[in-house]
């Protein structure tokens, strides 16, 4: 600067110009406040020099009023104060100082005063301190709290919102250092708020952290803090500054979101139901794993969320696709639309399909699909109305018919494939194989199958077999055998099905045998009548012509005589057929009554075959007997009597002629009676039969009789206790009764 | 049973039966042949001259009566011989009209009837009125 240098050194033109363009203004007055000297820019632009010489201070401001600003702080000079102070004159503001003048003795003979224009800095400072309160309004409605701390100085400010967000009152003080602020905070938290501050300490940047506090007055609220750790250029912390308010309200909320929200995935997770929640453009808002696992969708597919690939994916397990698809397409173009549907797998599987549009205020923003396994559920009714068809088809008397009906509705419900096996005389035979694939063969283990009296599982070819006996009267008759599909096998529900099966074909089976018996006694009986009915009407027809033909007077007396013997031939026939009747009702009804008394067999055997040498001389047969002296017993007399005449009158009918043989032996307890003749012989397949009531060995009218005599000579023979065999081959029969001797008292 | 009146051959198993007719009818001027079942019949059939009528019994061992007939039908030689059917067999009339033969006597059978069917039939009055045939 050019007047620099020194005070004494400077021009008066000059020290006139610098005054002159002082950008402010510079008086001085005298002890009254008149002023006596001013200059400077500011009063030459707005009061005009010279108007103010030789008026005072009280005329500038237009009051004498020692309380007016300029007035008092100028009075207070004159006393010896240095006054410093903002005053507004027109429209600007300036900064002024009045200080006392003092002369050279520093006695005061009056004020020296400057001011400077101070308008802009004052409405800038007057701007930042009405945006300060602002924003402390604002935090303080927000209930935000903001805190600064200076680094360098390590000075730590608190808004006043911050320290009632903490408890301290609106004129609490911060906390003075780390340790006082993390005891404000709530213990659990602490380490963690302490992380956080001290990464941010060293690393800078952006931070934020919730975490609870515990006030003095004991509540436990929890804060959410945001704030930045700044630093300069080379990486030195300057401050640390941010703003916290209080969420704890929020976080309750918040919490309770959280909680339903999980407590509704939970829900969607736990339910039985695949649940799909699609938007009305096809993209998958959200589905539970349910969903997923139903349908076998991998996680990845899932996710793409898109709702057209999983209908792809699917497509192929279902038994009828393109109905499938039909349908969905249905009710995506019909938003509107519920519905409710079956779907079919190819696999066996059954899902029930239910389907609502989701709705948001009465709008409708997509579509929920949900999806339940009711495989197991079908598979039961199927089973259930399976079972009640089945026995429904074996109600029925031709067993075999309905057993092949059985198997045919088995397949394909409970397999691949059905046999029936059946035991008959000649070995297991079968009855109906059914296969569902007619290139597949049902590989039945048939003798295993019948081995067991209880369900088989065994495999074969790869294939899972199932076979449950079928039993009628106790005894293995068959077996129903199931052929699992490729790659299955047989769960417990289906065992339980199938040996239900097997026991109602049982039931079945037993039900056709016994009504085959007792076909078989009608019959029987029936035939039994008509051999009855046609022996009786034989001696009724000789014995009628006999008495109208010797009522006709025209015989001869030879013919007479010939009359006569057929007279009373016939009356012993038609004798013997009354008592075998008689016999036959005693023994069905249980009435045989025994008398017993010592009974020597030899001797009956004798006068037995003595009382029927007519017959035998006219069969033509010899007859050999071979007995001890005697063979004695307890029984009844007359029926042992019955049951040697019984054997050897069939011997005679049957001998053919040909010699009888008679064998009486004692055998200690036992005394055995042997019939052996050389005649046409008991083919095996109905020795066993010819004790039965109404059976003959030999076809219907062969040889006359009632074909009571085996049946009378067993049922005679077991009342004593005893029992009779027959061996026979053609030309050599032999009924060997065996008698115990001491005849039970039974009945 | 000196005859020289028609023959009858009676086919009968029972033998008191086949006695009885034998007696009955040889009593009453014809000749009687018995024999006890179809096989016996056609071997005397094949071995004598032809009888004026066979009275046959319908169930019969070896070869049943019903054989019988369609065995006599079915023989040239033997086609004309009258058969009257002789049984206590409920379908009897029906089984003669079937096999078609002269006629049909039930079991047990009256002596008059079984005369007059003989006489009816083997062209010789045995002394009683001849009836017509009437089934029963």
């Amino acid at each position: 600067m050019p007047a620099s240098g020194s005070k004494q050194g400077v021009r008066p033109d000059y020290l006139n110009l610098l005054l002159s363009q002082f950008p402010g203004a510079v008086w001085s007055t005298d002890t009254d406040l008149r002023l006596t000297f001013t200059y400077g820019s500011v009063i030459a632009e707005n009061l005009g020099i010279g108007r103010l010489t030789g008026s005072s201070v009280y005329d500038f401001v237009g009051t004498r009023d020692p309380r007016e600003p300029a007035n008092a702080h100028h009075l207070a000079a004159l006393t010896g104060r240095r006054e410093t102070f903002r005053y507004a004159y027109g429209e600007k503001w300036y900064q002024v100082t009045v200080e006392p003048l003092r002369d050279t003795e520093g006695k005061i003979i009056g004020t020296i005063g400057a001011g400077v224009d101070f308008t802009q800095a004052f409405e800038n400072e007057q701007r930042l301190r009405d945006s300060e309160a602002r924003l402390r309004e604002a935090q303080e409605v927000a209930h935000i709290g903001s805190f600064e701390w200076d680094a360098h100085a390590n000075r730590l400010v608190w808004s006043r919102e911050l320290c009632r967000i903490y408890g301290l009152g609106e004129s609490g003080t911060p906390p003075s250092s780390l340790e006082v602020f993390l005891g404000y905070i709530f213990p659990a938290d602490r380490e963690h708020v302490q992380s956080v501050l001290l990464s941010a300490y060293h690393r800078g940047g952006y931070f934020s952290y919730e975490h609870r506090i515990l006030r003095p007055d004991g509540a436990i609220r929890t804060l959410h803090t945001r704030g930045a750790a700044l630093r300069n250029k080379e990486g030195t912390l300057l401050r640390m500054t941010g703003t916290c308010w209080d969420v704890t309200e929020q976080k309750a909320t918040l919490d309770k979101l959280a909680s339903n929200v999980s407590l509704l995935t939970a829900t969607l997770d736990a339910t039985a139901d695949g649940l799909l929640v699609v938007d009305r453009s096809g993209r998958i808002e959200t589905y539970n794993q349910r969903f997923r696992s139903l349908w076998g969708i991998p996680q990845s597919l899932a996710d793409q969320g898109d709702d057209r690939a999983l209908l792809d994916f699917v497509l192929d397990q279902l038994e009828n696709p393109q109905q499938f698809l039909t349908g969905v397409q249905n009710l995506y173009a019909h938003a509107e639309q519920e519905s409710f549907d079956t779907l079919q797998f190819k696999d066996g599987r059954v899902y029930e399909r239910y389907s609502i549009p989701q709705r948001s205020d009465n709008k409708i923003i997509g579509r929920v699909w949900s999806f339940r396994d009711v495989t197991e559920r079908a598979r039961s009714l199927r089973h259930t109305e399976f079972l009640s068809d089945a026995t429904r088809l074996l109600a029925s008397l031709n067993a075999e018919q309905a057993l092949e009906s059985v198997a045919r509705l088995a397949v394909p419900l409970l397999g691949d494939g059905c046999a029936v096996d059946l035991l008959r005389d000649a070995g297991p035979s079968r009855l109906v194989a059914v296969v569902r694939n007619p290139r597949e063969r049902i590989a039945t283990d048939v003798r295993r199958a019948l081995a067991q009296t209880h369900a088989t599982h065994y495999r074969r070819d790869g294939r899972a077999y199932l076979s449950v006996p079928l039993l009628a009267g106790g005894q293995i008759a068959g077996a129903l055998t199931l052929m699992a599909a490729a790659g299955r096998g047989y769960g417990e529900r289906e065992v339980e099905v199938i040996e239900e099966l097997g026991r109602r074909a049982s039931l079945a089976l037993e039900n056709a045998r016994l009504y085959e018996q007792a076909h078989e006694a009608l019959r029987a009986r029936d035939e039994f009548l008509a051999i009855a009915a046609h022996e009786i009407r034989g001696p009724i027809s000789s014995l009628h012509l006999a008495v109208q033909t010797l009522r006709s007077g025209k015989l001869s007396p030879e013919g007479q005589a010939t009359a006569l013997e057929v007279i009373e031939r016939e009356d012993r026939r038609l004798g013997r057929f009354v008592r075998e009747l008689l016999d036959l009702g005693r023994i069905r009804g249980g009435r045989l009554q025994l008398s017993l008394e010592p009974v020597d067999l030899a001797e009956v055997v004798r006068e037995t075959v003595s009382a029927q040498k007519g017959d035998i001389d006219a069969s033509g047969s010899s007859i050999t007997v071979t007995a001890p002296g005697s063979a004695t017993g307890e029984w009844d007399r007359m029926r042992v009597e019955q049951i040697v005449a019984n054997l050897l009158s069939n011997a005679v009918k049957f001998g053919g002629g040909k010699p009888i043989e008679i064998r009486v032996r004692d055998e200690g307890e036992n005394v055995t009676l042997e019939v052996g003749d050389h005649g046409i012989g008991i083919p095996p397949e109905i020795q066993e039969r010819i004790f039965n009531p109404f059976e003959r060995g030999v076809s219907l009218r062969n040889y006359g009789g009632l074909g009571l005599g085996l049946y009378i000579v067993r049922s005679l023979t077991e009342a004593f206790g005893g029992s009779i065999a027959v061996e026979s081959s053609p030309g050599d029969t032999r009924f060997t009764v065996t008698l115990p001797r001491r005849g039970t008292d039974a009945v | 049973m000196r005859s020289d009146g028609p023959q009858v051959l009676i086919v009968e198993d029972d033998e008191d039966v086949r006695t009885m007719l034998q007696l009955a009818l040889t009593s009453h001027g014809y000749r009687a042949a018995g024999v006890r079942n179809g096989n016996e019949a056609l071997a005397f059939l094949a071995t004598h001259l032809r009888p004026a009528l066979a009275i046959v019994d319908l169930m019969m061992p070896d070869m049943s009566g019903e054989d019988l007939v369609r065995r006599v039908k079915t023989d040239d030689a033997l086609a004309e011989l009258p058969i009257v059917l002789f049984s206590g067999h409920s379908m009897l009339p029906r089984m003669a009209e079937t096999l078609h033969v002269a006629g049909y006597l039930s079991k047990p059978v009256d002596l008059d009837r079984l005369l007059g069917m003989v006489a009816r039939h083997a062209g010789r009055s045995g002394g009683e009125p001849e009836r017509p045939f009437t089934p029963e």
